[in-house]
């Protein structure tokens, strides 16, 4: 019996593998190749398993056993397995034999698969570097990559081996400095935008701005088996690609993960209209620039082109258009748009969409007006990768009854956990958070529930200081105790002044 | 007279060698003297000694007693005195621990010495390394002792402790005042309104 693979080690090895890359190369570029692998493996351990079983099963009859592995989840051929390429560690040609196997795999398992390698070249010079170096990482990596085992019965079952490409990609988001926040929500953010949106069964669940899918993992995790409808958009081709292999790691088979532009190129679409979800959840680029240069025609002058509301077939910004250069209300109006009767969202946004004025304001007055906004959490600093930027949570909701806004301040000292490079939520503070949002409680120096009349009356300003004073009550001063201290201490210097001139004295100075 | 010549002076243990790696490998754990405990002007701070986990028991000359002068070795050498409070912790090897010869000289006395400007001075004169400053135990050995009287090293020391006092008491008092001005600015305040 083989001892079980523990996480640890699992993740480990993995990190040694990065060693590999690490100085040579940037880590937001080898990560493709570690997370390809590591999918690879775990692909080929899983087919080397069931043939195992079905070889005994079946008494060696080949052709029902090819029958039977047909039907697994992905089929393999002998080229495509992990065991030929590391067969082939010592080919001068490695990596075209790499790039091979993913065709193959690709080929095999289209509807699956289609378009998830295309990002990925293992015979990259311009990447890799020339013939001789790249066949020594190449080699370096299949057998760090030997050191594991991936069966299912030895990792038990898809939670660890998914969570060790998680730990993977997060450790990538760490190393990538400003870029790594780019594919990547930190776990306890994730985890309590999916409690704040409550997922339900057969629900419909968006990221319009998804990664590599781990947010929507999050969401999907709420519901007992799963049983809910994914779907997310990627800009980035490349993380597409790790979003959908985190899916499969995750024994999420049909999440519908598009490569595309969400906001120039929605494309969830129903009989050629935005579809419409119950649960939408984001972490949106902060205040991305040219967010709206999908829109410019073929030979529009960059500088000359301005955004109009008109432009978007789907008629998303009638609200107003979000400045050129800070694309946050512009996410926002596209998934109030994609919102389903009744639906729930919650996103990630930088603290300046409270406040900012101009077309933002403008923005902020209509979603207030049509009572979508349901609360506003102000969270700790220095939560997510590569920056500073202050930021805060804001939940919608279609249809709602009541007429208020609840106000939660989690960003004070004691509402999270300071980490040397970046801070951290625990399970408390998440589950504060959650709490207060569901009794919608006024808590003190907290939170605070405001009218839409109050947030009328300060301008539809929804900074939070204005709704949740956080301000720390001064000491009341007694005087008749300063003065007798003060009478005292003065006294006191009087005894040590004569203690001095004494001793000095006897030093004779 | 030399520093050598009225005091022993070792330095304190190479933490490395004796650091457990695992939990598993833990033999014993000792309250650890290190840098921050240490301000600039020869003061022990007792906030949080930090705890070094070690795979042997360690013998008793790495640790304080009461008595004991420490120098730092690195920059800016500053000098303290061990008291009953502090004694009984792990001293590393960037501290050198001077055991004075107390028939002739007061440990507090060698502290105060050693962090004078005129051994200051000497110890850049000698100073070992380019970028972090920092002296040896052979440097030190060689330091000149100023020979004084016992009941003048009493009367020093005396002296000292008061001006340390002094500059207590100085620091409460400022804080009093800040309140009473406060006060005063409150009710002016409150009669205002």
């Amino acid at each position: 019996m083989e001892e079980k693979v523990t996480q640890q080690q699992i993740n480990g090895v993995l990190w040694q593998a990065a060693d590999t890359f690490r100085g040579k190369i940037d880590s937001s570029t080898y990560k493709d190749y570690i997370l390809t692998m590591l999918f690879i493996k775990y692909l080929s351990d899983s087919y080397k398993e069931h043939l195992e079983e079905y070889t005994k099963r079946y008494d060696g009859d080949e052709q029902r056993i090819q029958r039977a592995l047909s039907r697994e989840r992905f089929v393999l051929d002998e080229h495509s397995t992990f065991d030929y390429l590391y067969s082939k560690r010592n080919d001068s040609e490695i990596g075209e034999i790499i790039n091979k196997a993913l065709e193959r795999l690709e080929n095999e398992n289209t509807g699956k698969l289609r378009g998830v390698f295309r990002n990925i070249d293992f015979n990259s010079e311009s990447i890799l570097g020339k013939a001789k170096e790249r066949n020594a990482i190449l080699r370096s990596l299949l057998e760090d990559f030997n050191k594991l085992t991936l069966k299912p019965s030895v990792v038990g079952g898809e939670d660890v081996i998914g969570d060790a490409y998680q730990y993977m990609i997060e450790r990538f988001a760490s190393d990538a400095g400003k870029k790594g926040g780019e594919f990547y929500t930190p776990g306890m953010a994730s985890e309590l935008l999916a409690r704040l949106v409550k997922p339900q069964e057969n629900d419909r669940i968006y990221d319009p701005t998804c990664g590599s899918g781990s947010l929507l993992i999050r969401v999907a995790n709420q519901v007992s088996n799963n049983k809910v409808a994914i779907y997310g958009q990627e800009r980035n081709g490349a993380t597409q690609s790790l979003a959908l292999m985190n899916m499969y790691l995750h024994g999420i088979d049909d999440a519908k993960i598009e490569w595309g532009d969400t906001l120039s190129n929605p494309l969830h679409l129903e009989e050629g209209k935005l579809m419409k979800f119950q649960a939408i959840v984001a972490n949106p680029p902060f205040s991305l620039d040219k967010w709206a240069i999908g829109f410019a025609g073929e030979g529009t002058n960059d500088k000359k082109f301005k955004m109009e509301a008109g432009l978007d077939p789907h008629r998303r910004f009638e609200w107003g258009v979000a400045p050129s250069s800070k694309g946050d209300y512009a996410f926002v109006q596209h998934m109030l748009y994609s919102l389903a009767e009744n639906g729930r969202m919650a996103t990630i946004l930088p603290h300046g969409v409270l406040f900012r004025g101009a077309n933002e304001k403008k923005i902020r007055q209509q979603i207030i007006e049509m009572n979508l906004l349901d609360a506003v959490i102000g969270l700790p600093e220095g939560l997510f990768f590569g920056t500073g930027i202050p930021a805060c949570i804001m939940v919608f909701k279609k249809n709602r009854k009541r007429k208020d806004v609840l106000f939660i301040d989690a960003s004070m000292e004691g509402n999270y956990e300071k980490g040397k490079n970046q801070n951290k939520l625990r399970e408390q503070d998440l589950e504060k958070i959650v709490n207060i949002y569901e009794k919608r409680e006024k808590a003190e120096k907290y939170s605070s529930v405001a009218t839409l009349d109050e947030i009328k009356e300060n301008d539809y300003n929804l900074n939070i200081p204005r709704y949740v004073d956080t301000f720390e009550e001064e000491e009341v001063v007694d005087m008749n105790v300063v003065k007798e201290n003060i009478v005292k201490i003065k006294k006191e210097l009087q005894e040590v002044d004569a203690q001095m001139e004494q001793y000095l004295k006897e030093l004779g100075l | 007279m030399q520093l050598g010549d009225i005091a022993k002076i070792k330095t304190g243990l190479v933490l490395s060698r004796k650091k457990a790696n695992a939990e598993y490998d833990a033999k014993a754990k000792y309250n650890l003297l290190t840098l921050r405990n240490i301000s600039e002007d020869g003061i022990i701070h007792n906030e949080s000694f930090e705890v070094f986990v070690s795979k042997d028991e360690l013998d008793n000359h790495y640790f304080t007693e009461e008595g004991d002068v420490l120098m730092r070795l690195s920059h800016p050498h500053t000098s303290v005195y061990i008291d009953k409070q502090h004694r009984g912790l792990l001293v590393p090897s960037y501290f050198a621990i001077i055991k004075a010869d107390q028939t002739e000289f007061l440990p507090e006395y060698v502290a105060w010495y050693l962090n004078s400007s005129e051994v200051k001075k000497e110890l850049e004169r000698s100073q070992a390394g380019s970028r972090i400053p920092s002296t040896n135990k052979n440097v030190l050995k060689t330091l000149p002792v100023a020979k004084t009287t016992l009941s003048k090293q009493k009367a020093l020391i005396e002296l000292l402790m008061l001006h340390q006092k002094e500059k207590t008491l100085y620091k409460m008092l400022i804080e009093e005042k800040e309140l009473w001005f406060k006060g005063i600015s409150n009710q002016i305040l409150k009669e205002s309104f």
